[in-house]
């Protein structure tokens, strides 16, 4: 092997050696030293083979055939930045070439100027309204000199535009723009896909301003001329690589082009869009709730109806069904003739997956009827899937594998009419909020036999033996109150969707046991002369009704958070401290939305007696006993992060050892556990620090 | 808010706009307002574009000081009608005044439209963006042709 | 607010004094009770022929009302009727949609209507006290059908083709609402908007 100057040996290892060179020669074009300049050399005769003008022509070609997009133009800027003239256009007539835009007139102009995207959809409403008010001004004598500047390059009547300005590393290069006679002609998306074209039209028109700008220093290097030409073959193969680069690009934009007409097609959830533009969407493992729901006897039902009865019945069905789902936050994947696939828990993950699926398919069942007069069957799985875009490439669609979808199907299809089944699986992460029945065993191919259990409905608060004890003296007289409370929720707050608020944090229920328990205290203090009497007490100047809507309503908030803020345990005492108090702002909003701003300075005081900043501050009757009901539930209640909850006798324990609960303190606290406790146990201990039950 | 007159039905969390309704919100016919000031007289009028913010969020452009600003300052909520000539949709909304903006992404796409048009008039200086009101969506109706 | 111009319509003692015979002919009830001198010269104006023209005009028409709790509500009015003795205003509201600005209007009687060249922009606000309501007459049909033609042309025109845009803008049964302007603003984008109207 010849001996090479060792500079330009090392160069030549560098480019041969590594294909990426070619990307980085863009970053190093800027330095100024003696080796770089070399590589820019040889970049630049790259980039000479592909000469800019046939880069940009290429490009708006690719736009139109590919992308539709069919009157578009790529303006230049001068070195001074002043004027912006056209270097390429398709969809004009002839002679649009070399047109000048000033820089600040006209949409494109002011791209240029503020460096900024618009896109415009109805231009010609909008000048008419400036024409008007241009001739009012000039009626006056007030309208400001027009300027001088000719007609603008562009179609004489569009209706919308978008104009991108181009820039690299912070400097103007030009401006890329289409245009339509339509009006909205143009979405986001567009501005997505012509952003992403903008970026590669500005880097071809640097490479080859600096390009033109190195051949007027080319000799400085004649030196290097001999060597350079051998190097230039070896580079053959980078032309090619370069060309194929800007295939790539093409492809890129190809894809993204599918990936815009599947948006629109709603293929995929919303939350992987950004994700799927940008190219980065990988098909990843996550653990979901899978549901299926098929029509018994559709076929025979639907062989007696006109096709177009078929579609038009079927698509209610759908249309209903996937606003329940959406309602608990689930996504319809596909339907299957008359059947659907729900997905829980996608694209990211969630901790209330299999829950928000059992609650879905119980609101089925129970507003099916209203709708459609055949029975469904619903099945439901919980596992692993893996999840992506699959298909071919025009027709791909977000859809999940595994033999945990195939389960739940089998789900289904055991499941009696009217019924919802689930599987093993689904049932130990829903166990403690439902009513459920086991169904037996069923073979499921592949699987051998598995288990299937039928979910009856939401756990009875009335019965719920781990809120309240069967012996308590709650359980014993007060125990029709729950149903009180139901209906009073009922004609107050139709509009509010309780079920579907309470399933965010696995907490069913919990408003309105916080409103019973309160309430049921309230009338046990109530009946005791003594306590009720007593005006430092102040309980008989406490509205039921108050203490009812602020019970039901104090966590409304919860819709506003994230499910992760919700679910997961706070890491320290401060990240608690701010999610209560955005849960508190949260619920302000939402109860000032009910129009029932009446109760916010309530709920503050709520909100600050729980989280006891000023123990010694003294707090309403009110406001105590919803605390008092609130803290207890939120304890006793099961809940998704806390694992198990709290036996009644702990919960208790805990409540008597809150700070604000001095022995004989509080007579209120002291009620509750009389009111909650089992009635055979008692308290054994209760000092400063210690409170036992027996 | 507390409209329980109102035909529109209204849930606990506000109200989504769908994507539908975005060729009404720049649409030829412009759209129409009423407020309402807090010594109870309405005023009605005629606002030439509705910004989309986001699906629970719409702007209007503050280019002066005008009834309609006044009022929805004193008394937030409002009521918007719009049309979409391409497939001849009304769209009726409640909304509630939130806050205005003079910078940030929402002020400078607003400002960026504006200014494109009025620099081809001439009439850069007369339509300036003094601020980006943006609004909170309450309640969306679409009246649909065959439904009106 | 009470300048010369109210004492004006006095000058014409011609001039009917309640409150448009010809428009309340066509409308039956009456909303709330009659206050003396609604109507008459204490603040009833002559409305400028030029905004007849623009009332009568194919232009877009609409219509404000608030609530009692001050919640305020826009929809369209589907044509105009000034009254002959140009003090009156009859706006057509379609029944479909005028659940919420009739309880609005038998609640407290404010009404604003702005009326909008949608050609050129040119746009006023008439603010008042409703006086009656009611079906229409088959008069104020035939004006309502016109105006739905006329407006349709003119748009038409601009965006789209005439029997589509017909076709489309059909507001069914109608409600007559007849209110007397207190106070009219120009508001035409531009130097002058906002600024009051006076009155003949």
């Amino acid at each position: 092997m010849e001996r090479k100057e060792p500079r330009v040996a090392a160069v030549r290892e560098q480019i041969v050696g590594n294909q990426a060179i070619i990307d980085q020669l863009n970053a190093r074009l800027a330095r100024k030293t003696e080796e770089v300049r070399i590589i820019q050399q040889i970049s630049s005769g790259v980039l000479g083979t592909l000469d800019l003008q046939a880069i940009l022509e290429r490009i708006l070609e690719t736009m139109d055939s590919l992308l539709g997009f069919s009157h578009a133009v790529i303006l230049l800027s001068d070195e001074a930045g002043q004027t912006l003239k056209v270097a390429a256009a398709r969809g004009y007539p002839q002679g649009s070439l070399g047109a000048v835009v000033p820089v600040g007139i006209g949409p494109l102009g002011m791209v240029a100027k503020k460096q900024r995207i618009v896109r415009l959809s109805n231009i010609q409403s909008q000048l008419g309204y400036h024409a008007a008010v241009r001739a009012r001004l000039e009626a006056d004598g007030q309208a400001p000199r027009a300027d001088a500047s000719g007609p603008l390059p562009g179609l004489p009547d569009a209706e919308s535009q978008i104009g991108i300005p181009l820039v690299v590393k912070d400097r103007l290069v030009g401006v890329f723009a289409v245009e339509s006679q339509s009006p909205n002609a143009f979405d986001e998306v567009d501005e997505v896909l012509l952003t992403i074209v903008g970026n590669q039209v500005a880097n071809a028109i640097l490479n080859a301003r600096l390009h033109e700008a190195e051949l007027a220093r080319a000799g400085e290097l004649k030196q290097f001329n001999a060597e350079l030409s051998r190097l230039n073959e070896t580079l053959e193969a980078s032309v090619t690589e370069r060309t194929r680069e800007l295939t790539s690009v093409l492809e890129t934009v190809k894809r993204e082009q599918v990936v815009s007409s599947k948006l629109l097609a709603r293929t995929a959830p919303a939350e992987v869009i950004p994700d799927l533009l940008a190219g980065r969407l990988q098909a990843r493992r996550i653990a979901i709730s899978v549901l299926f729901t098929d029509l018994q006897n559709f076929t025979s039902y639907s062989s007696g109806l006109e096709p177009d009865e078929i579609f038009s019945q079927l698509n209610e069905l759908f249309g209903w069904a996937g606003e329940v789902i959406q309602r608990y936050r689930g996504y319809v994947n596909k339907t299957i003739g008359d059947s659907v696939m729900a997905l829980f828990g996608v694209p990211n993950g969630s901790p209330t997956h299999a829950l928000d699926s059992v609650l879905a398919a119980l609101a089925m069942q129970r507003e099916l009827h209203q709708k459609f007069s055949l029975p469904m069957r619903i099945g439901i799985n919980s596992g692993p899937v893996t999840a992506g875009m699959l298909g071919s490439h025009d027709k791909s669609l977000y859809d999940v594998l595994g033999d945990t979808v195939n389960v739940a199907s089998r789900m289904e299809h055991y499941s009696e009419a009217g019924a919802v089944s689930i599987s093993e699986q689904t049932y130990n992460l829903v166990a403690p909020y439902f009513e459920i029945q086991s169904m037996g065993e069923h073979d499921v191919k592949g699987k051998g036999r598995m288990n299937r259990y039928r979910v009856v409905g939401i756990k009875d608060l009335a019965t719920d033996a781990r809120r309240i004890d069967p012996s308590s003296l709650f359980a014993r007289d007060f125990r029709g109150v729950i149903d009180e409370v139901y209906d009073f929720r009922r004609r107050l707050f139709l509009m509010v969707d309780f079920v579907s608020l309470q399933a965010r944090d696995g907490s069913l229920s919990h408003s309105e046991a916080v409103a019973s328990f309160a309430l049921v205290l309230l009338r046990y203090l109530l009946s005791q002369e003594s306590l009720a009497s007593d005006p430092a007490l102040g309980l008989r100047s406490i509205d039921p009704e108050r203490l009812l809507r602020i019970a039901l309503l104090h966590d409304l908030g919860k819709h506003a958070l994230s499910g992760s803020e919700l679910n997961e345990p706070c890491p320290d005492s401060a990240q608690k401290d701010r999610l209560r108090g955005a849960l508190l702002q949260h619920t302000l909003a939402a109860v000032e939305r009910l129009g029932m701003t009446d109760l916010a300075p309530d709920i503050e005081d709520l909100y600050r007696f729980e989280s006891c900043v000023d123990c010694a501050q003294p707090v309403r009757p009110l406001i105590e006993l919803v605390a008092i009901a609130d803290i207890y539930d939120a304890l006793t209640a099961p809940k998704l992060y806390k694992g198990k909850s709290w036996r009644i006798t702990g919960a208790l324990e805990e409540l008597l050892r809150l700070p604000y609960c001095r022995p004989g303190s509080r007579p209120f606290f002291t009620a509750f556990v009389e009111m909650m406790k089992p009635e055979a146990s008692r308290i054994a201990v209760r000092s400063a620090d210690k409170v036992l039950f027996w | 808010m507390a409209t329980a007159r109102s035909a529109v039905r209204r849930a606990a969390e506000p109200a989504l706009l769908p994507n539908e309704i975005k060729p009404a919100m720049q649409g030829a016919i412009p759209a129409s307002i009423c407020t309402c000031s807090l010594d109870g007289i309405p005023n009605a009028t005629i606002i030439s574009q509705v910004y989309y913010v986001d699906a629970r969020h719409i702007a209007l452009s503050c280019q002066f000081f005008n009834k309609t600003t006044r009022n929805a300052r004193e008394n937030p909520f409002v009521s918007i009608l719009m049309i979409d000539l391409e497939s001849y949709d009304e769209w009726y909304l409640e909304a509630r005044y939130d806050h205005s903006e003079t910078e940030g992404p929402v002020f400078d796409n607003m400002d960026m439209q504006i200014e494109a048009i009025a620099s081809l008039t001439g009439m850069s200086g007369v339509f300036k963006l003094k601020s980006a009101d943006v609004y909170e969506v309450l309640a969306v109706e679409r009246r649909s042709p065959t439904t009106g | 607010m009470d300048r010369q111009q109210t004492r004006k319509p006095a000058a014409k003692p011609t001039a009917p004094v309640d409150a448009s015979p010809a428009m309340d002919s066509s409308a039956t009830a009456v909303m709330g009770e009659q206050q003396p001198g609604t109507g008459a010269a204490t603040a009833s104006l002559l409305l400028p022929e030029r905004l007849v023209e623009l009332l009568h005009g194919g232009n877009v028409l609409v219509v404000g009302t608030r609530s009692e709790k001050l919640m305020a509500h826009v929809c369209r009015a589907f044509g105009a009727r000034v009254s002959p003795d140009r003090r009156a205003i009859t706006v057509f509201l379609p029944k479909s949609f005028s659940t919420t600005p009739m309880a609005n209007l038998h609640g407290n009687k404010q009404i604003a209507l702005t009326v909008a060249n949608p050609a050129d922009h040119e746009c006023y606000q008439f603010k008042g006290e409703t006086t009656s309501e009611g079906p229409v007459s088959p008069d104020d049909q035939t004006v309502s059908d016109l105006y739905r033609t006329k407006l349709c042309a003119k748009l038409s025109r601009k965006y789209s083709n005439f029997e589509r845009f017909f076709d489309h803008f059909q507001p069914g049964p109608l409600h007559a609402v007849t209110f007397v302007p207190r106070e009219i603003y120009d508001q035409t984008p531009g130097p002058n908007a906002g600024r009051r109207v006076e009155m003949d």
